[in-house]
C-alpha cells in the first residue's frame, strides 16, 4: 500500500510530506520499522471501500500528529480511530470455531474480575497462578471465575485468531506451550509460562476478516496476505525459512461472555 | 542462574531508587526506556514484566520492582492523581497495583498499604476503587506482628460487613486466621446468593481450598460451619464439584460430604490461632512469599 500516494491524493502534497517523515520515524525505529514493511507490503486495504477509508483515516489523522513517539501514535490511533478489522471478510467456507494462545498472565491482567465485588484470587506464588488457570479458568466454572464483562482484545486491538480445526493438526492436545506460540507466529517465553487456549465460535465473536497491516501492528512475524487472500498467516517459527505457518484470520474484541470454555496448555 | 543474568530488568536492581522508580514508570507507559525492552507483540508491559520476574522468588529483583510499584502509588496518591477525571491516570495506578498485588514488597511499603486500607474509603477515587486495589493488595502483604493480630482479624471481619469487599476480607482472614475465615463462610454464601444478581463464589472457594490444603481439622471445621446452613452446603458442595475437589483432594471431599459433624472440632478458632498459628505469621512475616500456608503434598 502506497500510502504517500494516497496522501497526496486525497490531501495533497503537504499530507504526503507528513505521511514521508513518519515513515521515516518508524523506519529509524526498531519496532517500527516493522510496522512500516506492514504497510507497505499491505495488498488488501484498498480493495474494498472499508479499507481505503480507514487508510484516509490514517493519513487524516497523521496530518496533525505531533512529532515523535512514532510507534506509540500509531498504536493509539489505530485504537482510537477505529482503524482495525477493515480488511475484507474471509473466506465464507473457513467460518468456523476459532482458538487463540494466550499467556496465563493475560488472562489473569486483563479477564479477571477487577471491580467490587471481586473474589480475585491473591497469587502467593507462580504455583497459586496456575492452580487457578488449570482449576477454575479452564473448567465448567470459567464464567464464575473470569468477569463476564472483560474484553479479549490484541494490542491494536483486532484479536489474531487460528482455525479450530487446524488445531488438531498443527498443536494437537498435548504440545508444549513452547512450540504451540511457535506454530501460531508468537515468540516463545523466556522463561516458560503457563498459557491458555481461548475458544470462540464465529457466529458469536465475528465477522471474521483477511488481518491487514493495521491489525498486525508492529507483529514481527506477521506475513501481509496476498491481493485477495481469504485468509492471513503468520511466519511458523518452527520452520527455519520461515515460509510455513498456520491460517489467522482476525476478529473484533469481545467480551468472556461469548467464549467457550478455555483449555488450558501448560508451561 | 542464566535467567537472572538475561534478564531484561536487572537494570532496576542496579539504579538509583529516584531513576529506577521512573525507568518503571516509563516502561509500564509504554515510553522509550534504555536500555530498551521489546515488549512481545501480544502482551501489556506489565504483562510480559510479571512473566519476567514473578516466578524468580530467590532474586531480589521481583521484590524490588514491587517496592518500586509501591512507591510510585504512594507517590501519585500524594499528588492526588487517583482523583476522578484523569483516567490514564488512573490506568496508571490499576497497573502498579497489579504488580503490588503479584509481587514481593518492603516492610516500608507493606505499612503503607496497611494505612492506606485503614483510610482508603475516606479517599475519593470515581470509577477507581481505591480500597478495593489496596485490600486485595494487602491480602498477601499484611504483616501482623505478635499482639497485633487480634486488631488485624477484627479488621477483615469489619471489611466483611460490606459484600463488595467480603470475598478478599475472607481471602486476608484465611491467611491469618483460617477459623476465623470459615466462621465467616456459610453468611457470606447465603448473603452472596441473596444478592441481586448473585455473586460467584468460585474464586472464593479456590482460595479456601488453597488456604485449607490438607488439613483434615480445618475441613472439618469448614464442614461444622455448615450444620446449620444445609441449604448453603449444598451450593457450596456444588461449587467445589466444579472445582474438581473430589478428584484433587478426596479427603476434603468425604469430610464435605459427612452427616452434620459436632461443632467446632478445632476448640475455638481464637484457641487455635493463639498457639499454632501465630508461630506461622512470625514466620510469614520473615519471608511472606515462601509455601508455609502451602497445601501438603
Amino acid at each position: 500500500m502506497d500510502l504517500e500516494a494516497i496522501a497526496e491524493n486525497h490531501f495533497g502534497v503537504d499530507a504526503k510530506a507528513r505521511v514521508a517523515a513518519w515513515m521515516a520515524e518508524l523506519d529509524a525505529d526498531l519496532e517500527g520499522w516493522t510496522g512500516a514493511s506492514h504497510i507497505r507490503g499491505e495488498n488488501n486495504l484498498q480493495s474494498h471501500d472499508e479499507g481505503r477509508q480507514a487508510a484516509i483515516r490514517l493519513v487524516n489523522e497523521l496530518r496533525s500528529r505531533p512529532p515523535g513517539d512514532p510507534v506509540n501514535w500509531y498504536f493509539a490511533t489505530i485504537t482510537g480511530s477505529n482503524l482495525a478489522c477493515k480488511g475484507p471478510k474471509a473466506a465464507d467456507d473457513l467460518l468456523d470455531d476459532l482458538c487463540k494462545v494466550t499467556s496465563g498472565w493475560m488472562v489473569w491482567n486483563r479477564l479477571r474480575r477487577r471491580t467490587a465485588p471481586d473474589d480475585t484470587p491473591a497469587l502467593r506464588d507462580s504455583a497459586r497462578l496456575m492452580n487457578w488457570l488449570v482449576n477454575v479458568v479452564c473448567g465448567p466454572a470459567y464464567l464464575d471465575a473470569l468477569d463476564p464483562s472483560a474484553i479479549v482484545s490484541g494490542k491494536v486491538p483486532a484479536v489474531f485468531s487460528t482455525f479450530l480445526r487446524d488445531r488438531d493438526a498443527q498443536l494437537p492436545a498435548g504440545t508444549s506451550a513452547t512450540e504451540c506460540y511457535k506454530v501460531v507466529g508468537l515468540d516463545p517465553r523466556d522463561p516458560p509460562e503457563p498459557c491458555v487456549l481461548l475458544k470462540y465460535r464465529t457466529s458469536q465473536v465475528g465477522p471474521v476478516i483477511v488481518p491487514t497491516a493495521f491489525d498486525a501492528g508492529t507483529h514481527t512475524h506477521f506475513l501481509p496476505s496476498a491481493a485477495g487472500a481469504r485468509y492471513g498467516t503468520t511466519k511458523n517459527l518452527a520452520t527455519a525459512d520461515g515460509s510455513g505457518g498456520v491460517r489467522e484470520v482476525v476478529v473484533p474484541p469481545f467480551p468472556v461472555s461469548r467464549m467457550m470454555e478455555p483449555e488450558f496448555i501448560g508451561a | 542462574m542464566t535467567a537472572m543474568v538475561n534478564n531484561q530488568f536487572d537494570v532496576l536492581t542496579t539504579l538509583p531508587d529516584v531513576q529506577a522508580a521512573a525507568w518503571l514508570s516509563d516502561y509500564l507507559r509504554s515510553r522509550p526506556v534504555a536500555p530498551p525492552v521489546r515488549v512481545p507483540f501480544d502482551l501489556e508491559p506489565v504483562e510480559f514484566l510479571l512473566s519476567q520476574v514473578h516466578s524468580l522468588s530467590n532474586s531480589e529483583l521481583p521484590r524490588r520492582v514491587g517496592t518500586l510499584a509501591g512507591k510510585l502509588v504512594a507517590e501519585a496518591i500524594a499528588q492526588g492523581k487517583h482523583r476522578p477525571g484523569d483516567t490514564a491516570e488512573q490506568e496508571a495506578l490499576r497497573t502498579l497495583f497489579t504488580l503490588i498485588e503479584a509481587l514481593p514488597v518492603s516492610d516500608d511499603v507493606a505499612e503503607f498499604l496497611y494505612d492506606l486500607a485503614v483510610s482508603g474509603r475516606l479517599l475519593d477515587g470515581g470509577e477507581l476503587d481505591l480500597h478495593l486495589l489496596t485490600l486485595r493488595a494487602l491480602v498477601l502483604h499484611q504483616r501482623p506482628r505478635p499482639g497485633e493480630i487480634e486488631r488485624a482479624v477484627e479488621f477483615w471481619r469489619h471489611e466483611a460487613d460490606d459484600i463488595r469487599y467480603a470475598a478478599i476480607a475472607i481471602q486476608g482472614l484465611l491467611r491469618i486466621a483460617a477459623p476465623g475465615a470459615i466462621e465467616l463462610l456459610p453468611e457470606f454464601v447465603r448473603r452472596a446468593r441473596a444478592a441481586q444478581p448473585p455473586l460467584p463464589l468460585t474464586n472464593t472457594l479456590f482460595v479456601v481450598e488453597s488456604e485449607l490444603g490438607s488439613s483434615k481439622d480445618l475441613w472439618q471445621a469448614l464442614r461444622s460451619a455448615f450444620d446449620a446452613q444445609p441449604s448453603q452446603l449444598t451450593l457450596v458442595r456444588d461449587e467445589f464439584a466444579r472445582l474438581r475437589l473430589r478428584e484433587r483432594n478426596p479427603v476434603a471431599w468425604e469430610i464435605l460430604h459427612q452427616d452434620a459433624t459436632i461443632a467446632d472440632p478445632v476448640g475455638g478458632w481464637s484457641l487455635q490461632f493463639a498457639t499454632g498459628d501465630e508461630q506461622k505469621i512470625n514466620r510469614a512475616r520473615e519471608q511472606p512469599f515462601d509455601m508455609l500456608l502451602a497445601p501438603a503434598a
